[in-house]
């Protein structure tokens, strides 16, 4: 998902991701988005303000990861992080960006008053964030998975803001915010880690911002900052303009941050920290969908399914593509069939999100393997496969020719067919043959002229 | 055996089979030298510039992924010291910082150079500390972590300014070759003293070795050196080594030694002929054999 961040910065224009680099926190951030190699290439340029020449660049690889090379560079020049001179056959990096870097690096101070920590002991503790975070989480994702099943213990929705964002981003579809069932892209949302779910949903508010008119620069550097800060403490927001106060409210409805009304405080829950960390583990350890990442799903290999959970919102999940058996207090099971992962198909999960979600959920029983796959490769093969069923039948529209007098007749109209490409399907035997329906207009004009003639 | 080779070919016909792409968390564990004396022969280098130096690499580490963690050790003639993580509750930790917005790199920055600066002052009893006990706390906290997180790659850097105890060139061959054994890579940034040691222990464990006489640029060769993680340095071409010094060091006498001898059974290493039997081993050698070989 760190690519959905990637992609959206790489379409901003050049003045905007300019000014984005301003903020040390943001550069930070972007930082941790780049692969290995860009990093190495960044970080070798920033504490240099000479140009590197492409020699350079070229030496510094060997030469059989160019590929590599040649993706980062081609990464760095995306995000205008470097600048190609063509005269002199050098790179230069962005200097703002360098200067930013070098503040964040050299633990300088920071030009942001915004972020301030509160000096007075703070109200909230680590126990509360993580208890509230996970709340307001879950209250969206059960109110997902709500439309599609009935659910005994049943959760306050989310505020209206996050009903507001799920239709917007097409997550969920209904009449109104209050009569939402889930789309297709909901379901694979669902299945997602918390990493990429938070950004996904966050570059949604991204775009929703940008088109009522906000700075995306305001929204992206308070998202970036927000990943920086430390959890656990109170920080000020004072001084802020009055779009990032709304920000610090629909933020805060996801549950990212703690922010009381009316109050100039807010401390960020740990659902925050992963939005600049690339894989959700770690980061989100005490949340419920963190404590789900310690692994809860054992899987034979006889496709039967065992998942220590007592989470309604897991259970919903698993339900998802999975035979739901009995449930005890602790372990669900249930079996991995054809006809299961093929539901999960028609609502447009696909196979590499399902083994996705298995694999990272799988307990740690199913880590220790010798061969270091975490899936039976029958399983993850077998799902694969159910899933290329489904590519089997491909369905054109067309036109049918069929009822030739003479082969002569048949074969001149079918050969003319053929070498224009519109030809789809034939059968010499019974003369017939179908036509594509794009090109039907011109076969029908030979045959036309050929029947006058 | 043909099935399964057909299902994955169809499979990557069909574009399913993608081997994942992730940077695994790296430990970066730190070794710093602070002997007074080292520094003060150093010229032209300040203890105080060079630790910002240190301090910016060590940043620069903890930016690079969320997951990415450091450790420094401090050593001088008092032994080796943790100087972070250092034990909860430590009296440095609630350092009263200002509005700083990167209170993690502030406060790891602020406990690290205020503990080193106090080795830095400390009357030492003995006179040096052999890089052995150093490398070997690095080992063992790197091992620990390594263990408490699956998937973490270790490495550690050495910034050394001063030479090794030639008394304690078995132990720290040992630790070396505990490291190369356990994948852990010894990058070593020298800046004075003697090297022989030092050479051997990157030319085997695989790490980078880079001897600078100019204090100018120090965080350039950081940047570009000894940031890079081990993965990615697989992919690049690094400067080598032009000639490591591979000499050993006469067990009895303690001198680095061109040509010895060894015992055949322990393979100590002795600079003089020995007189009738191994001196560490007590393995008796034939009086009529010896000459031969001398």
């Amino acid at each position: 998902m760190v690519g959905g961040v990637r992609d959206y910065l790489e379409s901003l224009p050049e003045a905007v991701l300019t000014r984005l680099f301003q903020s040390p926190a943001s550069c930070l951030a972007i930082l941790r988005l780049l692969s290995p190699l860009a990093k190495t290439y960044l970080l070798d340029m920033v504490f240099t303000d000479a140009p590197v020449s492409l020699d350079r660049i070229d030496q510094l690889v060997k030469p059989e990861h160019r590929s590599a090379q040649v993706e980062a560079i081609e990464k760095l020049r995306h995000l205008h992080l470097i600048k190609e001179r063509y005269a002199s056959k050098t790179i230069v990096a962005n200097s703002t960006f360098c200067t930013s870097l070098r503040c964040a690096l050299t633990a300088g101070p920071a030009n942001e008053k915004f972020g301030v920590p509160c000096d007075d002991r703070s109200s909230v503790t680590m126990d509360f964030l993580t208890e509230y975070s996970r709340t307001k989480w879950e209250s969206i994702l059960h109110f997902m998975v709500q439309s599609t099943i009935e659910i005994a213990e049943s959760l306050p929705p989310p505020a209206t803001g996050a009903l507001n964002l799920l239709q917007q981003s097409g997550l969920m579809a209904g009449p109104s915010p209050t009569r939402l069932h889930i789309t297709s892209e909901g379901f694979q949302f669902l299945l997602q880690d918390p990493n990429t779910q938070v950004w996904s949903l966050l570059l949604h508010y991204l775009h929703l911002a940008s088109k009522i008119g906000r700075d995306e620069v305001d929204v992206l550097n308070f998202i970036f900052m927000l990943g920086s800060l430390e959890v656990g403490k109170e920080y000020a927001a004072q001084d802020i303009s009055p779009t990032q106060q709304q920000i610090l409210v629909d933020v805060a409805d996801l549950g990212i941050i703690y922010h009381v009304p009316e109050s100039k405080r807010f401390a960020p829950t740990p659902l925050a920290q992963i939005l600049t960390s690339e894989n959700g583990d770690g980061a989100a350890e005490n949340t419920d969908a963190g404590k789900s990442l310690k692994g809860f799903i054992i899987l034979e290999t006889n496709f039967r399914m065992y998942a220590y959970t007592d989470s309604t919102l897991q259970i919903c999940i698993l339900n998802l593509f999975c035979d739901l058996k009995s449930r005890f207090s602790n372990l669900v099971v249930g079996r991995i069939s054809r006809e299961s992962v093929r539901r999960a198909f028609h609502n447009g999960i696909t196979a590499d999100q399902i083994i996705q979600y298995l694999t990272v959920h799988a307990h740690d029983q199913m880590k220790q393997t010798d061969s270091g796959q975490i899936l039976a490769p029958t399983i993850s093969d077998q799902i694969k496969l159910w899933q290329l069923e489904l590519d089997r039948f491909v369905s054109n529209s067309g036109f049918l020719y069929r009822d030739f007098a003479t082969a002569q007749e048949y074969n001149l109209i079918v050969n003319y067919a053929q070498e224009m490409g519109a030809l789809m399907w034939k059968n010499d035997s019974r003369r017939m043959f179908f036509v594509d329906r794009d090109s039907n207009r011109k076969v029908l004009e030979y045959v036309n002229r050929k029947m006058t003639s | 055996m043909d099935g399964v080779d057909d299902t994955s070919a169809v499979l990557q016909a069909a574009g399913l089979h993608q081997p994942p792409v992730e940077e695994a968390p790296s430990l970066l564990c730190v070794i710093i030298d602070t002997h007074a004396e080292g520094w003060h022969k150093l010229e032209g280098w300040s203890f105080k510039e060079t630790m910002a130096s240190v301090m910016v690499l060590l940043n620069a580490h903890m930016a690079l992924s969320n997951a990415n963690d450091v450790a420094v050790l401090g050593f001088n003639g008092m032994g080796p010291r943790m100087v972070y993580p250092q034990k909860e509750d430590a009296p440095l930790s609630d350092v009263k910082l200002e509005g700083t917005m990167y209170r993690q790199f502030h406060k790891m920055d602020k406990t690290v150079l205020a503990a080193l600066a106090t080795q830095l002052q400390e009357t030492t009893v003995n006179k040096h500390c052999s890089i052995s006990a150093p490398l070997t706390l690095a080992l063992c906290y790197t091992q620990r972590i390594m263990r408490q997180r699956p998937g973490t790659r270790g490495r550690i850097l050495l910034v050394s300014v001063t030479g090794d105890v030639p008394s304690k060139y078995i132990s720290t061959m040992n630790s070396i070759f505990a490291a190369q054994k356990a994948h852990i890579p010894i990058d070593v940034c020298k800046l004075g003293g003697e090297k022989t040691n030092l050479q051997q222990a990157a030319d085997f464990t695989g790490g980078a070795y880079i001897d600078i006489a100019h204090p100018r640029g120090l965080v350039q060769y950081f940047m570009s050196t000894f940031l890079i993680d081990p993965a990615t340095r697989q992919m690049l071409n690094q400067a080598t080594q032009p000639e490591v010094d591979f000499r050993a060091v006469c067990f009895l006498t303690k001198e680095v030694v061109e040509i010895g001898h060894v015992c055949s059974v322990c393979l100590c290493i002795m600079k003089d002929e020995p007189d009738g039997s191994c001196p560490i081993c007590h393995t008796v050698f034939e009086s009529t054999q010896l000459p031969s070989f001398t």
